[in-house]
């Protein structure tokens, strides 16, 4: 999966050429397997600006992420299956993000929170020197999620939709 | 106003000052000084300083107590100016001094041998001007990356190409010499530095902190920022007055609302222009609620830091409560953009005092229940009391402000003892503070206040009357030429807003001292002899917001 | 009795034994959530299974379909073992618990210093992690781990030999019977609070839970292991829960002594009210700092320790055969 990662755009990293070959290679395991996968989602913590509040807000009381499956944050990498990139990246910033992702184990997801991660937000302007046009230039990103900041709601419905995804296999990481 | 009889005097007597204030910098070498209008501009006494003369003139302030508020690079074309501006205590003056160098030598001496607090922001300028500081002892890249060859707030700097650096994960061997340095004092040799963050569940954000450990005992420490810079001083240089206040809600998002009045101040002192008597009420509630929020905010992660996972969420509750009214009122739940230049955007909605009483109630009861079941928790008080403390001399000369340096026993509060808001001085409350500078006295400042901003907030839905919510502003706003200096106190301490602007409708420079930025720089000077968890502790005491600091 | 049946027997006790604790942390770790939820005013696992029941199931199913990464520079051989070393012992102690009379795989005559001694290879698995992984937070997490376990482990040992000495047997059914009228946390109090206290230090949890502090050193001594191999210090931690929540049962609750229940659900009943016990302390308290944690082991514990086996001595002198 790591050679994946030089690739510039999501759809480069996710094409057929390189995925994961399957630990189960049985069909009903395979399927057992994703839906494990899709009710578990372990992300890692990691916020970087004010999305990263919301983010907090999202596994707090009030919206719960783990009734999904999805409230065990994990601050080491290599436990966590799901990145939130949750605020403005920056080219300080973007070979760490490169390298959180390659440290966590295969399969993974990448969300990208908010606008700042999708295309660097309102910081993308004129004479713009440090912020990076979005994080999909250096990951993989599965799903979008906009808003400046998105709404609590919005990062659950960003996971349900994961989940849905990972079901069918047409993600990044489990597209074969 | 109840202003407590003991700081009425320093403040009578500082005013009397000025005149030989202004001899005094004269004498020590400073040229062209002069008075300035302080409701006009912000600023007290302006002086130029000789770049030979720059350090005498700082000791002087430094024998009077000033602390060190900001420093503030401007490229004046075609040389380099950088404003160095200083504040007494309370009322006290404040004072700007200007030191000119030209484009191409641009050195300056360096100002950290006088205030050590100087350190940073002088790296700062470096990064953003390319202005040398001479004697520097670590000047080094603050906010961009080490290998970064432009210097983006220069006028003729016009953006860079977007490139994915090669690496910045590892940190440059000189800045890992410079870690060992601080922690020479201790006597202890090691050559193990742990590196903490920026991906690190207790560095609140994107900090980096590279530690020099001898088995848990910490050494040195340094911060290594940056990793959250998104160039919003130089965006501030493209954008009208009226475009950049979304940009203020996204520096520090968990008091949007009180960077918006911080900015709005800056504009009404630059304009002439007067908000409402109703929108001056709204702004307090606003305000004083975005705080208690805010210190909700910061209760629940420094219990999360200590180990403690429960309070955060309860802390949560309470500030999805106060997030409901922010997103009724003005349409967001953090980046609220609500106070604008000459009031507020909008009216609140019919239920908001109803609902906002309603919840002060709620909370007076959970305040009590979170000061005793967390702050006097057994294990919290042992992992709080006497860790971390900054004495009074060091938050002067580093700029401390807010509830951190009311910890340490310097009674000052913005909300106070700077005549911005007529609110504040009619109703009834009183400013915390502690003595003993150590994490927990910032705590327990941060609890009272709390208490206080639900008390400010009860009285202040009581003078809440009828009104329109903003005054006339001009369609095409535009500020007359000058210098403009405002200072709010938001929930980490001071917000000041430094404006050069040419007259147009958009600003020559803007420049935002923010709390955190001065707070944070503390911490290198309390970590050494220290223990790992320590810092975890003393970085939540301190209770910094990293976007703000990077910008 | 024949090879086969010895064979068979150990097939069989190793098969029960394995599901046993598999089944049980999976439910430990779907408890703890669930009881963090209520705790936290949240739900907690909801939408896989019944009441989120099969939750674990799939963290467990999806632990296994993880890649295993093992990092450039780690020590190799240590690395893999780690886990394996600090899961050992989670079969082994279950093995020698009696779940009620004559329930349970065996029921050894040194029951009680088995239990103890054996606990502690997991640790030797902590330090073999934080070691081999060349990660700094996995070192001083391994390093914190072995000052704690072995100072506690003092003070906790006098605890249990105070009841020892009150049974007069280190069998654990034994040990249970001579309960039978009156439980040993009335005659023993003290004994129980140093037991208590110094077990939960030993498996690491709050707010002794220093070595994977994830606040201060990220995840600890297992910072860098994935998938199975972290699952597996997963399932060893709540196994020792569970055998820590047991022996607290066993020796101080009466093990399955309990009117009108059945024995075994007596067992369980007070076994699963220990874990409860344990997971409300870790959803409630911050964390000590190592050298205040120190400081209350060799300043508090241990000459409390010394003092309760001493008086226990001289007032429970006659009891003993």
């Amino acid at each position: 999966m790591s050679e994946s990662l030089q690739s510039t755009s999501h759809e480069e990293a996710g094409a057929d050429t390189d995925h994961i070959p399957p630990i189960v290679q049985f069909l009903p395991l395979q399927k057992a397997l994703d839906l494990a996968r899709a009710n578990s989602l372990w992300p890692l913590t990691f916020g970087i600006a004010c999305c990263a509040i919301e983010m907090m807000a999202a596994s707090a009381s009030r919206y719960d992420a783990d009734r999904f499956g999805a409230g065990v944050f994990r601050n080491s990498p290599r436990q966590a299956d799901l990145m939130i990139v949750a605020g403005t990246v920056n080219l300080k910033m973007a070979p760490i993000i490169k390298r959180l992702y390659d440290q966590m184990p295969s399969p993974k997801w990448v969300i990208a929170l908010g606008s700042c991660a999708i295309c660097g937000g309102p910081f993308d302007q004129d004479d713009n020197y440090a912020v990076l046009q979005g994080v999909e230039k250096i990951v993989p990103v599965d799903i979008f999620v906009p808003g400046c900041p998105p709404r609590p709601e919005a990062l659950l419905h960003a996971i349900l939709e994961l989940q849905e995804r990972i079901k069918s296999g047409s993600t990044n990481a489990t597209r074969a | 106003m109840p202003l407590e009889p003991e700081a009425v005097e320093p403040v009578a007597e500082q005013k009397a000052v000025y005149p030989e204030l202004i001899e005094r910098l004269r004498k020590a070498g400073a040229t062209e000084v002069s008075s300035l209008d302080y409701s006009k501009s912000g600023m007290d006494v302006d002086a130029q300083v000789t770049p030979q003369s720059l350090c005498a003139v700082a000791s002087i302030l430094k024998h009077g107590h000033f602390s060190l508020e900001t420093l503030v690079g401007v490229d004046r074309q075609p040389e380099f100016e950088v404003l160095y501006l200083f504040k007494a205590d309370n009322e006290g003056p404040r004072v700007k001094l200007r030191a000119k160098t030209d484009r191409e030598t641009a050195t300056l001496p360096t100002l950290t041998n006088v205030y050590g607090g100087a350190d940073w922001y002088e790296r700062e300028v470096f990064d953003m001007f390319g202005v040398n500081f001479i004697d520097h002892p670590h000047l080094r890249p603050l906010l961009l990356p080490h290998f970064t060859k432009f210097h983006p707030l220069r006028k003729d700097f016009h953006g860079a190409p977007i490139v994915i650096p090669e690496d910045t994960v590892e940190i440059p061997e000189l800045d890992v010499q410079a870690a060992t340095k601080l922690g020479q004092s201790t006597g202890l040799r090691s050559d193990f530095f742990l590196n903490m963050g920026p991906q690190h569940p207790s560095t609140h954000g994107v900090l980096r902190i590279l530690l020099h450990v001898e088995g848990e005992t910490i050494l040195g420490g340094r911060c290594h920022l940056g990793y959250s810079h998104r160039g919003t001083e130089k965006l501030a240089e493209k954008k009208q007055y009226v475009q950049f206040l979304p940009y203020t809600d996204r520096m520090d998002y968990l008091s949007p609302l009180n960077y918006n009045w911080g900015f709005a101040r800056l504009l009404e002192t630059a304009t002439g222009i007067e908000s409402t008597p109703r929108a001056e009420v709204l702004r307090v509630i606003m305000c004083e609620l975005s705080r208690i929020a805010s210190h909700l905010v910061w209760l629940g992660t420094y219990l999360l830091d200590l180990g403690a996972i429960t309070p955060f969420l309860y802390c949560f509750e309470d500030r999805e409560r106060i997030l409901t009214i922010f997103e009724r009122a003005t349409g967001q739940r953090m980046t609220t953009s609500y106070i604008v230049a000459g009031g507020v955007r909008n009216d609140v909605y019919s239920t908001f005092s109803l609902e906002i009483s309603e919840l002060m109630r709620d909370m007076r009861k959970r305040l009590v229940e979170y000061d005793k079941l967390v702050i006097g928790n057994e294990i919290f008080l042992m992992r709080t009391d006497k860790v971390g403390i900054i004495s009074p001399e060091l938050a002067i000369e580093y700029g401390v402000s807010g509830p951190c340096l009311r910890g340490s026993g310097v009674d000052y509060d913005a909300r106070r003892d700077e005549p911005y808001c007529e609110l504040y001085k009619e109703l009834e409350w009183k400013v915390p503070f502690e003595t003993g500078g150590d994490c927990l006295s910032r705590s327990r400042v941060r609890m009272a206040e709390l208490e206080q901003s639900v008390n400010l907030v009860e009285q202040a839905l009581l003078k809440l009357e009828d009104g329109p919510v903003r005054s006339k502003v001009p369609k095409i706003f535009k500020v007359p030429a000058g210098e403009y200096y405002s200072v709010t106190e938001g929930p980490r301490g001071i917000i000041g807003w430094y404006l050069i602007a040419d007259g147009s409708q958009i600003p020559y420079r803007l420049k935002v001292r923010v709390p955190s930025f001065a707070n944070l720089q503390t911490v290198e000077q309390l970590m050494p002899g220290t223990r790992v968890a320590d810092v975890v502790s003393i970085l939540g005491s301190l209770d910094v917001i990293i976007p703000e600091i990077d910008r | 009795m024949s090879i086969f049946d010895i064979l068979l027997r150990i097939v069989l006790a190793f098969t029960a034994v394995i599901t046993f604790v598999t089944l049980n942390a999976l439910f430990l770790v779907w408890l703890e959530r669930k009881v963090s939820a209520v705790i936290q005013n949240r739900m907690g696992p909801t939408e896989v299974g019944p009441f989120g029941l099969l939750q674990t199931f799939a963290d467990a199913l999806k632990l296994l379909g993880k890649e295993m990464i093992t990092p450039k520079s780690v020590d190799q051989y240590v690395f893999l073992l780690a886990p394996i070393i600090a899961f050992l012992p989670a079969p082994l102690l279950i093995a020698a618990i009696p779940i009620a009379e004559g329930v349970g795989v065996s029921d050894l005559n040194v029951g009680a210093l088995y239990l103890l001694a054996i606990s502690n290879i997991a640790l030797l698995g902590i330090l073999m992690a934080g070691w081999s992984s060349n990660n700094k937070y996995s070192l001083l997490g391994a390093l914190r781990a072995v000052a704690q376990n072995i100072s506690y482990e003092i003070p906790m040992l006098l605890a249990v030999l105070a009841v020892v000495l009150m049974a007069g047997s280190l069998k654990l059914s034994e040990i249970v019977k001579a309960q039978e009228t009156i439980p040993y946390i009335l005659l023993q109090p003290v004994a129980f609070l140093i037991y208590f206290i110094c077990s939960i230090a030993e498996s690491n949890r709050t707010p002794f839970d220093l070595p994977e502090a994830e606040s201060e050193l990220v995840a600890g001594y297992h910072t860098e292991f994935t998938g199975m191999r972290f699952a597996l210090f997963f399932l060893a931690e709540y196994t020792q829960v569970f055998v820590l929540a047991a022996i607290v049962t066993l020796f101080f609750l009466g093990g399955w002594n309990g009117p009108l229940l059945h024995p075994i659900v007596w067992f369980m009943l007070k076994t699963y009210l220990v874990v409860f016990v344990v997971m409300w302390l870790r959803w409630t308290y911050p964390r000590l700092r190592s050298d205040q944690l120190m400081n209350f082991n060799w300043r508090v514990l241990l000459p409390l320790a010394i003092v309760n086996l001493l008086v226990s001595t001289v007032l429970f002198r006659g009891t003993v055969g």
